[in-house]
């Protein structure tokens, strides 16, 4: 399940969706706003999203975990709009039989998420502002 | 024939605008479409050396060629994995 959302994240709900009685572990991974980037002091975070896209390349995303590992679910959640520190921008669980898979199929998804999905943050400063530029994005067979 | 051209990021706010249309040959590919846009917005033109270029709502080569009616965006640099 994929999904982008404008109001707080709910993890209840991620985590009801992991309900799964063959499934032993369950590993939850949340992305918050954090209070520095590069020696800068951060205030808060806006989040913009191509949302078409970004649910096509998270659906890719899960899709290829599902192949990679044998897991039994995965949920993924972004936060889109403005964020204050603290706040979770983006939360992937994942449930399988044993904890290995569940580690590594949640560890791919926000590693992958990064590098495809079309989300950009801008960085607000007690100082300025500047949108945060660490990579072209590409796909996730490129 | 005609796209339509969406701006995100730091692109949607130095263009001013969200997406517009633009009119294109036939057969013009991914490429030329960002060399129309060069022209149409300076302002874009030094960006336009690290987009990524999405066809409907998939990544595209640069070679790609262009149907009437593609929604077509251009995609700025995004935050990347590498610090973890």
């Amino acid at each position: 399940m994929v999904k982008l959302v404008s109001e707080k994240i709910s993890i209840d709900e991620i985590l009801d969706g992991m309900e799964d009685h063959s499934s032993g572990g369950v590993v939850l991974f949340l992305g918050r706003v954090r209070d520095h980037a590069e020696g800068r002091r951060v205030t808060k975070m806006d989040y913009e999203a191509y949302p078409e896209m970004a649910l096509k390349t998270m659906q890719e995303i899960e899709d290829a975990a599902f192949q990679r590992w044998p897991i039994k679910k995965i949920v993924m959640v972004h936060r889109i709009g403005k964020l204050q520190l603290g706040d979770v921008s983006v939360a992937i669980a994942v449930a399988s039989a044993h904890r290995k898979d569940a580690f590594a199929a949640c560890r791919f998804a926000i590693d992958a998420l990064k590098e495809t999905v079309p989300i950009w943050k801008k960085e607000y400063f007690v100082d300025g502002e500047a949108w945060v530029e660490g990579m072209i994005p590409k796909g996730l067979m490129d | 024939m005609k796209i339509k051209l969406k701006f995100f990021g730091q692109l949607r706010e130095l263009a001013k605008l969200q997406e517009t249309e633009i009119e294109v040959r036939v057969d013009a590919t991914v490429n030329d479409l960002k060399g129309i846009v060069a022209e149409r917005f300076p302002s874009l033109r030094a960006h336009l050396k690290v987009v990524s270029v999405a066809v409907n709502n998939e990544y595209a080569a640069k070679e790609t060629i262009l149907k009437d009616g593609d929604e077509v965006a251009l995609l700025p640099p995004i935050s990347g994995g590498s610090s973890w």
